[in-house]
């Protein structure tokens, strides 16, 4: 079983590696939705690249400073219902609205990002599932704000320069570009000194910081950076399902996440896109198994564990 | 005015006993292996669900709870075996993934099993309600009380005075230690299990019968409510556990009436986040420093 | 190396393409006619969801056996939202992009409802729903709703309440989702129209929560004579049962979200004497109701409820629509939109200017066990 994972792995490490990898790569997502048999599978697309930007930034949270964050669902939240609202109730326009989503969800990352520093592992998970919970508990409670259990529908449709992004393909393209943007942020991120740093402190925080590295500081960025990044795919998910209610922020959203960063490989970037893309597209096309769904996720999390911890494309752990 | 507190305070200790039994099965765990698990909650699902389904059948009440009681303890047992045991000498993100993914196995392969739907506890009998000072507490909440009760004096006689209770507690004091002391540590951390299992079905059999009620994601939160009740009472530590199962359930019952019936559940969240946040230690803990 | 590249890629592509066209392939045959039926067929409003496909498939069956629309067979997709306003968002999605399905039965739920109503109009695909609450009326040309709107259901309780239960202090305790807000506002505007008064109100949001003692005591201190539940059946037995563990013995009352026998199921004695609101009953007057009524008991072995008595009359509509102005969207949109007095087993339907069906209600009660109509009746307008 490891050993067939291992070929895949290694093989898809030496396509990754290739020349012709990230052109070929880019031209496939170009003519994406001309191949795609249908809207549905475009509309799973369009879905997938929305984890996607969630997996990267969690990843910059838990992969590279191991700060293992099970609320992230909380950031995207927040970023859906900021650019909703900003939409429903003054009439903000989308690229003004996203932004603000992003910068709010940034905010909450900073004011849970602090208080956690001191935490280690399993007590940070508990905090950041219990903050999950109870941003997802606002949403439901705040009646007057989010309308509660019943959620926010009809959720305009994003207006750029004039020109209203109505169908899924102009979707797919703006949503690939937010990728884009992302793996682009990230990548000089993680190839500059800082970039080491946090590896430094993911291995161990005690030693980076002996060291001379700013734990703190670079531990809170991730935090923020990584919420933004929710923020704004919560946002971009808002306008694009055009209704939004509290069930679409629960603890299960969290921990798909951190299996799609955990599946992808810790601490790789084009991992999470993997991560996410997996996880997307192959629960859709068991949708005939519903019902199992779920219990595949759990078990593919238990036999990751057991066999592949690193994921299919991370770094072995020491 | 006096009658509504009281009978909040009844009610909340009815269900604070049955956090309390939960709370101690995951301390145990915990305070022996360090390890969070996540399934735990699942456990208590487990043995309501195994109950239900075998008085559907027919079997008689006598037979089908402590029958789902086992089955409850088997299926913790199994999990421990193939899903933990090998991760042990991991790093911890991996154990505590896969606690996660043990969780949403048997959670919603209980939704597939049984569909998610709330089901009846199919078990009635004559349950007399008596008045105490205005309030009402009926037989049934008695019999909780004192089960739970009963369990967790129990629980303390057999950890103080036996041979594996005090096994247990050198166990959780430094595992490398006691196993130059020739202490069977493999034995001793699947009866912790063992233990904490059989608390969990126990506490689960009873919800189910006082609620009437069984549901497949029952265990997710009451395995929120059993850490935050052993965060509260300082994790690792059996009377904190028991400390912080009945204050949680009293408090979550005042804070539903007199403030807001959605405090409810957000209540075991953010207790968890204060204490976590402002004293880790809990109320009868000690802080340990993490030494370099 | 770009031999093992070109190959790698070559397979990844293949599987991709093949993975997706078969997942298209489902829907790729041509003689059917679809009808969807979006519906919580799982979760805690489980039970409306398969009655209510029973109904469609008995009146589909009947079609089909008497040559469907033009020799073609009708066939029924079942989604399922599970009560869920983010599942039923996704099922609507799923729904609209598929061109062979020419109209929707559902949802059940208002809040489905709502959140499916934009994805329906969008694509232009008839929808019939049963969903009460009152933001439905007009939302869309293609959405009709066949049941009544919680305007009218929640005055025509308010008047039997008041006037011919004569029950004057009224405490109030609803779902709080677009459902039974929507029954709590207008059901207290109207009892309190009456001369009524809401001595207690008091909320729950199903599903997360088993435990409603905290609201149940605040709702007897207020001393009521009655209780008006506006939610479902499941967590409306765990809340007798718990009115009667706290000594509240008042009767319950509420709209159409408790008529289920699950609610007999799941609450036991403790739901005996419980009233809900019925749209149908076997013994109304209607041409069709009797044969219907037959027709389900042969087929199910069980008497039919009210949902799936409305869906059997809106697969009715759907099928009425095709055989006269074809299979098509915009064709069935017209027919609804125009058709007067259709007679159905619970009643003549006639689409106003919103879209909106209107009838009677009927109050059911439980008894020994069973859900039959009550004594008292609520007057006929």
């Amino acid at each position: 079983m490891s050993a067939m994972l291992e070929r895949l792995s290694s093989g898809t490490k030496r396509l990754a590696a290739s020349r012709w990898s990230v052109p070929a790569l880019c031209g496939f997502s170009l003519v994406l939705p001309f191949i795609l048999p249908s809207q549905y599978w475009l509309r799973i697309a369009i879905v997938a690249g929305i984890y996607a930007i969630l997996a990267l930034g969690l990843n910059l949270i838990a992969g590279y400073t191991g700060q293992l964050s099970l609320g992230h669902a909380a950031f995207y939240g927040i970023g859906g219902y900021t650019s909703a609202l900003l939409a429903l109730k003054l009439g903000v326009p989308f690229w003004i609205s996203v932004p603000i989503a992003g910068v709010f969800a940034g905010v909450f990352g900073l004011v849970l990002g602090i208080p956690t520093l001191r935490l280690k592992g399993d007590y940070l998970a508990i905090v950041t599932i219990a903050f999950g919970e109870l941003v997802r508990l606002v949403f439901l409670n705040w009646n007057s704000l989010t309308r509660g259990p019943m959620g926010l529908p009809n959720i305009p449709k994003p207006v750029i320069f004039g020109y209203v992004l109505r169908s899924n393909v102009a979707f797919y393209y703006m949503v690939l570009i937010l990728v884009v943007l992302s793996v682009l942020l990230l990548k000089n991120l993680v190839n500059s000194r800082i970039g080491r740093a946090l590896v430094a402190i993911r291995e161990n925080e005690i030693a980076a910081r002996q060291i001379g590295i700013n734990v703190t500081e670079l531990k809170v960025k991730a935090f923020i950076i990584g919420s933004i990044m929710a923020g704004v795919a919560g946002a971009v998910f808002a306008h694009f399902q055009a209704y939004i209610s509290p069930d679409n922020f629960t603890y299960m959203e969290s921990v798909t996440m951190i299996c799609m960063v955990v599946l992808g490989g810790i601490g790789s970037l084009p991992g999470s896109i993997i991560g996410a893309l997996v996880l997307t597209f192959v629960p859709e096309m068991l949708r005939s198994f519903a019902g199992l769904r779920m219990v595949l996720f759990g078990l593919t999390m238990v036999l990751l564990m057991l066999f592949r911890p690193q994921g299919l494309l991370g770094r072995r752990q020491r | 005015m006096i009658q509504d507190l009281l009978q909040q305070i009844i009610n909340g200790l009815t269900v604070g006993t049955a956090y309390a039994l939960v709370a101690l099965g995951f301390t145990m765990v915990y305070g022996i292996i360090r390890l969070m698990n996540f399934a735990h909650g699942d456990i208590y699902m487990v043995a309501a669900f195994a109950a239900m389904t075998l008085l559907v059948s027919g079997v008689p009440i006598a037979a089908a709870l402590p029958l789902s009681v086992l089955a409850a303890i088997a299926v913790a047992l199994v999990m421990a075996r193939f899903a933990y045991k090998p991760l042990f000498d991991q790093p911890r993100i991996s154990l505590f993934l896969t606690t996660i993914g043990a969780s949403i196995i048997l959670e919603y392969g209980a939704m597939y099993i049984w569909t998610p739907q709330t089901h009846a506890f199919p078990y009635t009998f004559a349950n007399p309600v008596f008045s105490v000072a205005g309030a009402r507490i009926s037989m049934l909440q008695i019999v909780m009380i004192g089960v739970s009760v009963v369990l967790m004096i129990g629980l303390s006689v057999f950890v103080r005075s036996t041979k594996l209770g005090k096994a247990m507690k050198a166990c959780s004091h430094n595992m490398a230690v006691a196993r130059l002391m020739g202490i069977k540590v493999n034995a001793v951390v699947y009866m912790t299990f063992i233990i904490g299992s059989f608390l969990a079905a126990v506490a689960g059999l009873l919800i189910a019968i006082y609620y009437n009620a069984v549901y497949p994601l029952m265990g997710f939160k009451i395995c929120l409510i059993a850490f935050a009740s052993s965060v509260l009472g300082g994790i690792g530590i059996i009377p904190g556990a028991m400390l912080g199962g009945l204050i949680m359930g009293v408090a979550e019952s005042l804070g539903a009436a007199y403030i807001s019936s959605s405090f409810r559940d957000g209540f075991a969240f953010a207790v968890v986040i204060i204490f976590l946040l402002l004293r880790p230690a809990g109320i009868l803990g000690r802080n340990v420093q993490e030494k370099i | 190396m770009s031999s093992r590249l070109g190959r790698f890629v070559v397979v990844v592509l293949v599987v991709a393409v093949v993975g997706s066209a078969l997942a298209g392939c489902k829907s790729a045959a041509k003689e059917p006619i679809y009808i969807a039926s979006a519906n919580p067929m799982t979760g805690d409003s489980g039970q409306f969801g398969q009655f209510k496909v029973e109904g469609m498939r008995l009146a589909i069956e009947q079609a089909n056996a008497a040559g469907g629309i033009n020799g073609r067979p009708i066939e029924l997709i079942v989604e399922d939202d599970m009560g869920n306003p983010r599942e039923a968002a996704n099922v609507a999605q799923k729904i609209a992009s598929n061109d062979k399905i020419v109209a929707v039965l559902g949802h059940w739920n208002s809040s489905c409802t709502l959140a499916a109503i934009p994805i329906y109009d969008q694509a232009g695909i008839p929808t019939i729903t049963c969903s009460i609450n009152q933001a439905i009326s007009g939302a869309s040309k293609w959405v009709f709703r066949i049941s009544i709107t919680d305007q009218e259901c929640g005055r025509q309780l308010a008047d039997y309440v008041v006037q011919t239960l004569g029950k004057k202090n009224i405490a109030v305790f609803y779902d709080n989702n677009d459902y039974g807000k929507g029954e709590d506002t207008v059901f207290s505007a109207r009892a309190e129209e009456l001369g009524a008064k809401i001595v207690a109100r008091e909320s729950y949001i199903e599903g997360q929560s088993r435990d409603f003692t905290a609201q149940l005591t605040n709702i007897k201190r207020a001393k009521p004579d009655i209780l008006f539940l506006a939610g479902y059946y499941t967590e409306a037995a765990m809340i007798c049962q718990q009115m009667h563990q706290l000594g509240l013995d008042i009767p319950v009352i509420g709209p159409d979200g408790l008529n289920n026998e699950k609610l007999v199921e799941l609450g036991g004695k403790d739901v005996e004497g419980v009233m809900a609101v019925s749209y149908y009953d076997k013994s109304m007057p209607y041409p069709q109701t009797a044969a219907y009524a037959k027709a389900y008991k042969d087929k199910y072995g069980r008497d039919s409820d009210t949902f799936a008595a409305l869906a059997y009359d809106a697969a009715n509509l759907v099928i009425a629509a095709m055989k006269q102005n074809g299979p098509t969207r915009e064709g069935i949109r017209e027919y609804l939109s125009t058709v007067k007095d259709f007679p159905g087993v619970a009643g003549p339907v006639t689409f106003n200017d919103k879209n909106d069906a209107t009838r009677n209600i009927i109050v059911l009660v439980v008894k020994d066990g069973k859900l039959v109509p009550a004594d008292l009746q609520p007057p006929k307008k």
